[in-house]
């Protein structure tokens, strides 16, 4: 992936988040969701990485600094209905390659190729209301 | 190839089903089409493939595969028609052989360019990726883009040092306030493509200059992405396709950042040389599936091609062979004596003027076939015709009495009758073929040489001459006749030889003369015999008395009259057969003549088992009295034969053809000696005790007044068989 990076390839994800209330024995209820789209792409002229979050761009000279930019995530999501003391809630985060920014010529490879064919499985974590 | 078939009633037409057919044809030619859209919808989607974004390319992907399963439904189909021909094949199906050569080939002629030009392909394109991206390009992209780097890293020092340098000169009260100027003073001595900023985060607070709509906000997310100077006399530079800049940090905290904007035709070099650097990399980062994107659309259009090239051949090998398949049923059937038989298919090319002619030639033959018939079904007639008058020759020639033999212009024998064979002791397989000199007995021989040569010599078309000849073992009378066959234009074609028996017309004179010495004889000893039995009776009642005791007067007298009365009956008998009337002929059943006959001769002779058969003899010209009078004179002569025990045969059959009645009488008796029979109807001949020898010359003489003859010959196993042959109705 660090290689595409380099390679100029723009690599855009797309995470997800669910927030649900667990219902034991039935389906979960769904309480809110979010999706989160992160792009970044090196320019190898002036070597820095162009990230772009909540729509602004962002000019970062640091690779790790870059990766983090698409990576940590401080989202606020509306819930409904509201949490209830005593209740346990399930948060899920998933994230998959969104689009693959390929120069002209390269643009109908990746439908021969799977390697653009990344998605995470769904990572789950439980709430509690303190 | 313009053709039209069509289905006719009994004709022969193309043996697939054509609606069958052409669903698949539309079926194949809609599925191509399908594909080389879908396939250009794809090329085209995926240009823009990348704008849309990644989960966005579904749609694509769908396409993809359509295009993949429409491929397959061509295999199968192609496969499908494949594996008919096979089975067509192995079926004898005509035509079936020529059309899988056809498909053959022209799936060869496709496949071997095909596949040539594919592994042509595949190789230059993946020897073409390889040497680019493994070569000097990559070098000199990388050179080149360290080169523009450097110019624009140069630049940007040069913005920092300026930026520095007038940074003390940068009161923030003077510059900030609205309608100073004194900001852009600070561009004295600059050129114009440079531009200050004063900034506080993302956040302009001043400018002089003018950097272009794009720098000012790219600037601003580097300072917001924390590449600004982090304290006071930090000088830090950023570089763009466009622009070069160089940043210190103020003593308010703020940024003074000095950009130079880089001209547009070195802006524009430098993008391309980013953007082949990237590609560069991009290209050799995907080489394999680059590499396996081209194969993969390689193998797809090769396969497309040659399952289309299949397709094709097939086409044309059916396009080429259902009228040689026609032909050869067509052929088929008139060999098989069908001559109704018509193609139908219609083409403006050779195929369909060879049709057209097959079925002028169907149409020729039928009508040749038609003339055929007639001419032979008239020769067949005109045959019938011919054995039937043979027939009635050789019948005739058969059942004549005389003999007859017929010599071609050789001497050879052509024919000779029954009659002659008989006479002149020679079967007709051994003669016919020989020359008649080695055929016939010498004497035989020598008297039809000597009248052919009297024939040659006089020029006449026919000669006879009254000659003694042996036949039999005895010499009998006989007339030869010879007759000169001679074509239309007089040409010699042979001789008819005949050979007419006149013993028979011999012995019918000395019956005649018989009958004329019995007629006088009669006559003479008749009127004395009244007198002496007048007398002796007279002798008897006048002297009877006085001679009592004489027993001799009363026996001579006695005598006298018995033998009168012997010698009246013999005069009687003499007198019937010698005024034996001319036959009065009417027409009646000699059938019933024959059975009444039979039945008086069973009751007369219990003793003697007698048979009549009669056939086809109901309405016969014949003397009833005569005729029952022979009879009955055959049927005597064979009780006498017979000695009141035995069994007779009387047959009375008549031949339609010939219009010939013969009447037999066949015996199981004792049978006539040999050296009898010339004899036997002869008056006054007989074996019998007391016979007065007539019955049988009686006979005969009725026989000879109905026109026809009698003869005796053995009986089989054992007896005499009698043959009386006369004419139904007689002539005249």
């Amino acid at each position: 992936m660090v290689e595409a990076l380099k390679s100029g390839i723009e690599i855009s994800f797309k995470t997800v988040i669910k927030i649900e209330k667990v219902r034991h024995g039935w389906v979960n209820e769904s309480m809110g969701d979010a999706e989160i789209t992160r792009s970044v792409r090196f320019d190898a002229l002036s070597r820095i990485y162009r990230l772009v979050r909540a729509g602004k761009e962002e000019l970062i000279t640091d690779i790790f600094e870059a990766l983090a930019g698409m990576t940590n995530y401080e989202v606020k999501i509306p819930v409904y209905p509201d949490p209830v003391r005593g209740n346990s809630y399930r948060v899920r985060v998933r994230t998959k390659i969104d689009r693959v920014g390929l120069t002209e010529p390269l643009r109908s490879i990746i439908f021969f190729s799977s390697f653009w064919d990344v998605e995470t499985e769904w990572a789950r974590g439980y709430l509690a209301l303190q | 190839m313009n053709s039209n078939q069509q289905v006719g009633g009994s004709d022969i037409s193309p043996e697939n089903a054509p609606p069958k057919q052409h669903r698949e044809r539309i079926a194949i030619a809609i599925v191509a089409a399908i594909v080389l859209g879908l396939t250009l919808l794809e090329a085209n989607l995926a240009t823009i493939g990348s704008s849309v974004g990644y989960s966005g390319n579904i749609v694509i992907f769908a396409l993809i595969n359509i295009n993949v399963i429409l491929i397959v439904l061509l295999i199968f189909l192609v496969t499908r028609n494949v594996f008919k021909l096979i089975l067509d094949r192995k079926r004898n199906i005509l035509g079936a052989k020529i059309r899988s050569r056809l498909v053959i080939m022209f799936t060869a002629f496709s496949l071997i360019p095909t596949i040539l030009l594919f592994i042509a392909a595949a190789s230059i394109t993946t020897t073409n990726i390889r040497s680019w991206i493994g070569g000097r390009v990559g070098v000199a992209l990388t050179d080149a883009l360290e080169i523009a780097r450097k110019d624009l890293d140069a630049d940007a020092k040069s913005m920092a040092e300026f930026a520095s340098y007038i940074s003390p000169k940068i009161s923030p009260d003077k510059i900030y306030k609205p309608g100073v100027d004194s900001f852009s003073d600070l561009l004295v001595g600059q050129d114009n493509l440079t531009t200050l900023l004063v900034m506080d985060g993302g956040t302009t607070l001043a400018r002089a200059g003018d950097a272009g709509a794009k720098v000012t906000p790219e600037i601003a997310s580097w300072l917001r992405g924390g590449g600004g100077p982090k304290s006071a006399g930090n000088v830090v530079t950023l570089i763009g396709d466009s622009y070069a800049a160089g940043a210190v940090m103020l003593p308010g905290g703020h940024i003074l950042v000095a950009v130079k904007s880089i001209l547009p035709e070195q802006a524009r070099r430098t993008r391309s040389i980013k953007e082949a650097y990237d590609e560069y990399h991009q290209v050799r980062l995907l080489d394999d599936p680059i590499r396996a994107s081209y194969i993969a659309v390689l193998i797809l259009i090769t396969l497309l091609i040659i399952f289309a090239a299949s397709w094709m051949g097939i086409y044309l090998a059916r396009q080429i062979t259902v009228p040689i398949q026609l032909m050869a049923e067509g052929t088929l059937r008139v060999a098989g004596g069908d001559l109704d038989v018509r193609l139908e298919y219609q083409s403006d090319d050779e195929f369909g003027y060879l049709v057209e002619s097959f079925n002028r030639m169907t149409g020729d033959l039928k009508g040749m076939k038609a003339n055929l018939e007639e001419a032979n079904s008239s020769l067949s007639t005109t045959y019938e015709e011919l054995e039937r008058r043979t027939k009635f020759i050789e019948t005739i020639l058969t059942n004549i009495s005389t003999a007859v033999v017929v010599l071609d212009r050789h001497g050879r024998i052509a024919m000779i009758n029954r009659i002659a064979e008989q006479m002149l002791g020679v079967s007709s397989g051994f003669a016919i073929g020989k020359l008649y000199r080695d055929a016939l007995l010498e004497e035989h021989y020598e008297t039809v040489r000597i009248l052919s040569r009297e024939i040659g010599a006089s020029g006449n078309q026919q000669v006879e001459r009254q000659v003694e000849l042996p036949v039999g073992g005895k010499n009998i009378s006989v007339r030869v006749s010879l007759t000169a066959l001679k074509d239309e234009v007089g040409g010699y074609l042979g001789l008819v030889v005949a050979f007419d028996d006149l013993s028979q017309a011999m012995k019918l004179q000395k019956v005649l003369a018989w009958r004329e010495i019995a007629r006088r004889i009669a006559h003479e000893i008749r009127n004395p015999l009244t007198p002496i039995q007048l007398s002796a009776e007279r002798l008897q009642r006048k002297f009877g008395a006085d001679h009592i005791d004489d027993p001799a007067f009363d026996d001579c007298t006695q005598t006298i009259l018995s033998e009168v009365g012997t010698l009246k009956l013999l005069m009687d008998e003499f007198t019937r057969f010698a005024r034996m009337p001319s036959p009065t002929l009417t027409e009646g059943d000699l059938g019933e003549v024959l059975r009444n006959t039979v039945e008086i001769f069973k009751s007369k002779y219990p003793g003697i088992r007698c048979d009549a058969v009669s056939e086809n003899v109901s309405d016969i010209l014949f003397d009833a009295f005569q005729m029952r009078r022979a009879l009955t004179n055959l049927l005597e002569n064979a009780a006498a034969a017979l000695r009141g025990t035995g069994n007779l045969t009387v047959k009375c059959v008549r031949n339609p053809d010939l219009d010939w009645v013969r009447l037999s009488v066949a015996d199981d008796g004792p049978g006539v000696k040999e050296e009898d029979r010339g004899h036997l109807f002869e008056p006054y001949f007989s074996r019998k005790e007391g016979g007065t020898g007539l019955g049988l010359a009686i006979v005969s003489a009725i026989a000879s007044d109905h026109g026809g003859t009698v003869s005796v010959r053995n009986n089989l196993p054992k007896g005499a068989l009698f043959e009386m042959e006369f004419p139904g109705h007689p002539k005249g």
